[in-house]
């Protein structure tokens, strides 16, 4: 179960990196920090509308419920924006720069977003306490036990799988996305609006982000300001696995990564310190046996 | 100073000869007025002052006809710089405190060096460099531990490192481009983890301490030099072993820029295909070039070890390999004078930068973003890629 939840926080990340690097054409290692943003941002709502826990969050009652969500859709919204606010000021203007100058600045941007949080959030050098919302109860469903937690958890991520999927494959804007992935130039040549296109897609994809940023923090009900680095790694890991610019590519390769780390922490001796390790190394036989991904398409080189 | 009369009785290219190298040394000078006087807010001030001077377009102009100038006798002016470099400490009036910082930051341009072969010369984004930094760090030190002599461990580390850097070069026959990037940056956090949990070999996150002086003809480079006038700090032993080692890396890769395989190297760049088909075996090629780029990193490691005679896996993170990428890049892509400059550039401004304390990142990140907007090309443009559109 802990294999799957973390699998379902790793494939909403890498869906959001696997559809920069398809879509726009960037290769984005401050994914992870913009998660983190979603997450600062939720917390502060958090502590702002619950004025530093006056309330007991988990009872029920309808205040509490809808601060709850206000909360996380603060969190969502706040990785959106912050997604934008970058792509403009740094993304934007490298948009014919090689893919190299694209990737160096997003390292910048990540230092941006991870040491504002560091130095600006109030106490944001130490790891935050994120309120517990999901009762830590335990279930038992056909002699597995299970906690509330890993419902939330995966049911969302599923929920907003399902969703995304939906909205590539039937809607006019998934229609538009999917002709830029194939090809700019065709997709511009039809009438498809290449920068709008590009807009809404890092506005999504920093919203999913968010949303995993949030699930992973309800997760582990603590946050740090570098926890975004883990995460971007890990996302990576999965959207490559599975092949970059590939939906449902980065869902395989998140099932993997989870997988991964549950067998080799399970299964080793001492194997939860080598659980990194196993995943890279993985990684790395992946790229040099099938450079475009398990289920990536061949990419033939133009000469 | 460039138009003077015929009837000139000190014949022209003499008097520009001594002009250039009383300027380079002039330039030392000022910059070690500058790194032992200038602090603070004043600093910033006219730092940006200097940056926004260079910025406007006569200042390019102007800094063009310096380095056509300089580039008339490009040899009298690495011979003026070697002068420079060497005359350093006494510049520094023996502050040994700036000498081991001006050693660390040459130590970071020699690994600039071995990363502009994979990123300027092949164009292979290399992400875990501090990777193969590391592993030069540990099998220097484990072999002096062991008992052996760091002129002995020195090479054994550049081995060391030129093997592992043949099979990530074996990876980028496959892997092109981003993926490199990426199978690197796997690399880099394997490595670093490594050494966090093989504690048996490396003593994890407790890091080596006490890793022994290097001796060089029976004189310890813990001791001070004695000159007889003088007495220099002991820290300008290890400045003058890394200025070598700097001079010697840099006239190597000059040499293989210079040589056929230079220009192979900008053919694969731009057209790898097109190579192949001229009866390159590019495969072979890039596993060659890629550990002979790795080789570096295994001379800086050694370097590095002995210098601070500490090393623990903190000093080999991400962060490291992206620092020196950001050097090369900043220094321009593919020029080795600019990988220099940039790696000491990048290496003061951080102590420079220690009164704005906990913003020094922050800082740091949002200088990298507006550098790459601006002068994607670095400071100093490689000139072989002046027809290229970046």
């Amino acid at each position: 179960m802990n294999a799957l939840a973390l699998s379902a926080i790793y494939a909403l990340i890498a869906i959001g990196i696997s559809l920069f690097f398809g879509v726009i054409g960037i290769v984005n290692l401050a994914h992870g920090e913009i998660a983190t943003l979603g997450v600062f941002v939720s917390l502060a709502v958090f502590q702002l509308l619950l004025g530093g826990g006056a309330v007991d969050i988990t009872t029920v009652s309808f205040s509490v419920a809808a601060a709850n969500l206000a909360a996380l859709a603060a969190g969502i919204a706040g990785a959106a924006v912050g997604g934008l606010f970058f792509y403009r000021l740094a993304f934007y203007p490298l948009r014919d720069a090689p893919p190299i100058i694209g990737l160096l600045c997003s390292v910048g941007v990540g230092f941006i977003i991870r040491e504002s949080i560091l130095n600006f959030y109030p106490d944001g050098r130490n790891p935050q306490p994120f309120p517990a919302i999901i009762p830590p109860d335990l279930i038992q469903i056909g002699g597995v036990i299970i906690q509330y937690k890993h419902i939330v958890v995966i049911g969302v991520a599923v929920l907003t799988m399902l969703l995304l999927a939906y909205c590539v494959e039937r809607t006019k804007f998934g229609r538009a996305m999917r002709s830029v992935l194939n090809d700019r130039e065709v997709a511009r040549s039809l009438g498809v609006s290449v920068i709008a296109v590009t807009v809404a897609v890092f506005a999504l994809g920093s919203a999913v982000a968010g949303l995993a940023g949030v699930m992973n923090a309800l997760y582990y009900n603590i946050v740090q300001s570098d926890m975004g680095t883990l995460l971007t790694v890990k996302g990576f890991t999965a959207a490559v696995i599975g092949g970059l610019g590939n939906f449902y590519g980065a869902l395989l390769g998140a099932l993997l990564v989870g997988f991964i780390e549950a067998l080799t922490s399970g299964f080793l001796p001492s194997g939860s310190a080598y659980k990194d390790i196993a995943v890279f190394g993985v990684l790395i036989a992946i790229l040099v046996v099938r450079p475009n991904g398990l289920i990536g398409r061949p990419i033939s080189e133009r000469v | 100073m460039s138009v003077q009369p015929v009837s000139n009785p000190v014949p022209p290219l003499i008097s520009r000869g001594i002009l250039v190298f009383l300027a380079i040394l002039s330039a030392f000078a000022l910059f070690a007025l500058f790194l032992l006087k200038a602090e603070g807010w004043g600093l910033l001030a006219a730092a940006i002052a200097l940056i926004a001077l260079l910025a406007l377009p006569i200042a390019r102009n102007v800094m063009s006809v310096v380095i056509e100038f300089i580039r008339t006798r490009p040899i009298l002016t690495v011979i003026s710089c070697f002068v420079g470099a060497l005359l350093f400490p006494f510049f520094l009036a023996n502050d040994g405190y700036w000498i081991h910082v001006l050693s660390i930051a040459m130590i970071f341009s020699i690994m600039a060096i071995g990363l502009n072969v994979h990123l300027g010369e092949i164009g292979l984004v290399n992400l875990g460099y501090a990777g193969l930094f590391a592993i030069g760090a540990y099998t220097a030190t484990l072999f002096t531990q062991a008992g052996y002599s760091f002129w002995l461990a020195t090479p054994l580390a550049m081995t060391m490192c030129w093997l592992v850097g043949g099979l990530l070069g074996a990876c980028s026959v496959r892997t092109t481009g981003d993926y490199f990037a990426l199978v690197t940056l796997g690399f880099g956090l394997i490595v670093q983890q490594l050494i966090i949990n093989l504690t048996w070999l490396t003593q994890g996150n407790n890091g080596i301490t006490n890793i022994a002086a290097v001796t060089i003809f029976g004189h310890s480079s813990k001791s001070p030099i004695n000159l007889g006038f003088m007495q220099l700090a002991p820290q300008v032993n290890f400045y003058y072993i890394c200025l070598a080692a700097l001079t010697a890396s840099a006239l190597l890769a000059a040499r293989y820029q210079s040589v056929w395989i230079g220009r192979m190297w900008t053919a694969l760049r731009q057209d790898s295909i097109g190579v192949a088909s001229f009866g390159l075996n590019v495969p072979y090629f890039k596993v060659q070039t890629v550990a002979f780029g790795s080789m570096f990193a295994g001379l800086a490691g050694s370097l590095f070890a002995h210098e601070i005679g500490f090393i623990s896996p903190d000093d080999f993170s991400l962060l490291q390999s992206i620092e020196v990428l950001a050097a090369v890049i900043l220094g321009g892509m593919g020029n080795i004078v600019g990988a220099i400059i940039g790696g000491i550039l990048l290496f003061v401004a951080p102590e420079k930068l220690r009164f704005v304390g906990d913003y020094r990142l922050l800082i740091y990140g949002g200088l990298l973003v507006i550098l790459l907007i601006y002068r994607p090309r670095g400071l100093f443009p490689d000139p072989r890629r002046r027809y290229e559109k970046f």
